[in-house]
């Protein structure tokens, strides 16, 4: 609001009855507001609904080549970084982004990747796994290998 | 014929407004068809014309507010005699506010609701209450091709002096905005004590301020018609005593919506 019209609200201030219907004033607009909200919103489910799927697959797909491209790139890395701290050595590095989830280890595994990580800091137990699944499954021709 | 509309109002309470709005739709209907509309959630309009007190188990969910939530007042009238029906009213109706924004309804609401029985009758009283609300603007915004009157009751204490322009500025802003056709029928003095040495200035003062819009009938208060919520009008022996004021009034009431209006 203008400092101009900020003094004229002052000087000129709405009574309460005109405040009131002024009140409904604004419902209307809202009113307004929210059909063309609808509107829109049902546009864009209709279109969603009809690209969903593609965009979907595409989502996945591009995602995987992102994830491809940067496993590549971080995946020297991350081997380097896991041999040293196997062998007891700590080397400081950046964490990548990942993605949450969980599952069931057999009890030996999960206590010596527990006792690798604790050496390590956090986010190190994750690393591992990783590189185990990714080796595995590089291994059976699932995914492409990193080199 | 299309019913005209008079809305009883002001924005102070105590100042006979359900009793006004009964009595006058009690002594309309004796020759032409009455509807009064209870707009006020204390609902004293209902109890006053059915002698019911229980209104909100009584008239569970067949009140006004359900009958403007419809859109259709029809289902929701009930017969008081022979030509007078209300729509009865009950605590309920203080939900109305956040039911209409909920629903997206606006001050036409009312209107809405009344069209379907708009042919139906000669008169359509409504009852509000002492607020600056959704209750007393929706009457005021009610249009009737025969007229739309408002009656401005007065207590002659300074409460309702000053309540006096605020409630003329609700009847401007209603008319403005929804029912070009609104008028002030005029004040209404409805004296506590009618001896109190003050009245007559208050008189003075209100014609000074609202020329010719005060109804030269003054009704004082008496405890005959105040028993009529109790006695009720049938077989009520001091019925004429109780009524000794409105009688002129109604007359005076019926004389002024045929004519121009003087506006206020």
């Amino acid at each position: 609001m203008s400092n101009k019209s900020s003094l004229k609200d002052k000087i000129k201030k709405p009574n309460a009855t005109q405040t009131f219907f002024n009140s409904y004033d604004n419902v209307d607009v809202k009113k307004e507001d929210r059909k063309e909200t609808e509107i829109k919103n049902n546009e864009e489910d209709i279109i969603k609904n009809e690209d969903e799927v593609a965009s979907e697959i595409y989502d996945m797909n591009d995602n995987n080549i992102d994830n491809v491209v940067d496993n590549k790139n971080n995946n020297d890395e991350d081997d380097d970084y896991l041999r040293m701290l196997a062998s007891g050595n700590k080397i400081k590095k950046q964490k990548k982004k990942k993605v949450f989830t969980s599952f069931y280890m057999d009890p030996d595994l999960a206590v010596e990747v527990d006792n690798i990580a604790s050496r390590g800091e956090k986010g190190d137990k994750s690393k591992l796994i990783n590189k185990a699944i990714r080796s595995l499954l590089e291994q059976y021709g699932v995914i492409e290998k990193s080199r | 014929m299309t019913a005209k509309i008079v809305t009883f109002g002001i924005s102070k309470g105590g100042c006979s407004k359900s009793i006004s709005s009964g009595i006058t739709s009690y002594l309309l209907s004796k020759k032409e068809r009455v509807l009064a509309i209870d707009m006020d959630g204390q609902g004293n309009l209902t109890s006053f014309l059915t002698s019911e007190y229980d209104i909100c188990n009584v008239f569970e969910k067949r009140t006004v507010l359900e009958a403007i939530l419809d859109g259709d007042a029809r289902k929701y009238i009930i017969k008081i005699a022979k030509n007078l029906d209300l729509v009865p009213a009950n605590d309920f109706l203080a939900t109305l506010p956040r039911l209409m924004y909920e629903n997206g309804l606006n001050l036409d609401a009312l209107q809405k609701a009344l069209e379907p029985v708009m042919e139906d009758y000669d008169w359509i009283i409504i009852d509000t209450p002492p607020a600056l609300s959704e209750h007393t603007v929706m009457p005021l915004s009610t249009y009737s091709s025969a007229g739309s009157y408002a009656v401005v009751m007065f207590d002659g204490s300074m409460f309702a002096y000053y309540a006096i322009p605020k409630f003329l500025e609700i009847i401007d802003g209603a008319k403005e905005r929804y029912n070009p056709n609104l008028g002030t029928a005029g004040i209404l003095f409805s004296l506590i004590d009618a001896r109190a040495k003050e009245n007559e200035i208050m008189e003075e003062s209100i014609d000074e301020e609202y020329p010719g819009v005060r109804f030269k009938t003054i009704i004082k208060r008496k405890a005959a018609t105040r028993r009529l919520a109790i006695t009720g009008f049938d077989e009520n022996p001091e019925l004429k005593n109780a009524l000794e004021y409105y009688i002129p009034f109604v007359k005076e009431l019926k004389k002024r919506v045929k004519q121009e209006q003087p506006q206020g």
